[in-house]
């Protein structure tokens, strides 16, 4: 009688590892990976350009700042987008 | 022919203004209006008669409050469940917008970059608002500042936590936009060549054209959830980073 229950047991622990399986595959939040990353990387980079703009507006220092911004927005952009496929891949 | 681009047109139908500014009534603002007449008419239809064993429209109304509650306790934890209403209401405006202009020869809002920048822009404040009612301006500008980092690197950690924060409502609704008229304008100049092929080929002719117009529909569809859901989850997300400021 108790082995009959504990090979009940392990059969729906087998089938439910295999519905959990099937379900990180499915979901939703892996097919979106590529677009969310790239549209992340743009906008960080246009976002940065534009403070450089206007900080180099506002002193009238025109190339300097903005060239400083852009290369952090690129720098902001990959260390994001690093940190975004570790917090994926865990 | 038309263009491909001339469907993101914004035609006034009732002209106002009021102190200098244009605030016409247009076909987006009558897209949007419908857009909420039927978010009414879905729900107060589907919980009419509401009893244990629900109706087909009941479960169907059920199932969407639970997938945003299923999210919120996911993603934000308990305390969470306060903010269930604005993001199920962010939800199904978004949704059913993203699915009503997939009806010929209505309007997709959600392809205007202003109104989805509005809309991110919005939950940027009320997130930062959040973060420094919950935990004082003190521990908020704190949140910028990695912990465990030494000295030295926060000269360049800082500016990265700024700007990665600052580019989260850009993010948020060039990724809805850009999807929804990339979408759109492919699946117009797919149409354009159908017409073209049909006139100018006699054998193939515009069959294979339609069957892929007929493929992209359901991809268009599917990216309308999928965006729908996007948009909901990096809300919740936000907000609990502004909760649980680490």
């Amino acid at each position: 009688m108790k082995s009959k229950e504990l090979k009940l047991k392990e059969k729906i622990k087998v089938f439910e590892e295999k519905s959990n399986l099937n379900k990180k595959n499915h979901s939703p939040k892996n097919v979106n990976v590529g677009i969310r990353v790239s549209i992340d990387l743009i906008s960080t980079i246009i976002v940065s350009i534009l403070i450089g703009l206007g900080i180099d507006k506002i002193f009238s220092t025109h190339p300097i700042f903005f060239i400083i911004f852009l290369l952090l927005g690129v720098i902001t952009g990959l260390y994001n987008i690093i940190r975004f496929m570790n917090k994926l891949n865990k | 022919m038309a263009s491909p681009l001339s469907q993101f047109e914004i035609k006034t139908i009732v002209p106002l203004e009021i102190f200098g500014y244009d605030i016409s009534f247009t076909n987006s603002s009558l897209a949007m209006l419908v857009t909420v007449l039927l978010i009414i008419l879905f729900l107060s239809i589907g919980l009419k008669n509401s009893s244990i064993i629900p109706s087909k429209g009941q479960s169907l109304v059920e199932l969407s409050y639970e997938f945003i509650a299923d999210m919120i306790g996911d993603n934000i934890g308990k305390e969470g469940m306060k903010y269930l209403s604005f993001i199920f209401s962010l939800f199904m405006f978004i949704l059913l917008g993203n699915l009503l202009g997939m009806l010929p020869y209505s309007f997709t809002w959600t392809s205007h970059i202003i109104v989805t920048f509005a809309i991110s822009f919005f939950i940027f404040i009320l997130v930062t608002f959040i973060a420094i009612a919950k935990h004082g301006l003190l521990k908020f500008l704190g949140f910028f500042a990695p912990s465990g980092v030494p000295k030295a690197m926060l000269i360049l950690l800082v500016p990265i936590e700024v700007i990665s924060y600052l580019s989260r409502p850009v993010s948020l609704s060039v990724r809805l936009f850009a999807n929804m008229m990339a979408g759109h304008t492919l699946l117009k100049v797919i149409g354009g060549f159908v017409f073209v092929l049909g006139a100018n080929s006699f054998i193939v002719g515009g069959a294979l054209p339609v069957a892929f117009l007929v493929a992209l529909t359901g991809l268009e569809i599917v990216i309308a959830f999928l965006q729908a859901y996007v948009f909901a989850i990096l809300t919740c997300l936000y907000i609990n980073d502004a909760i649980h400021l680490h």
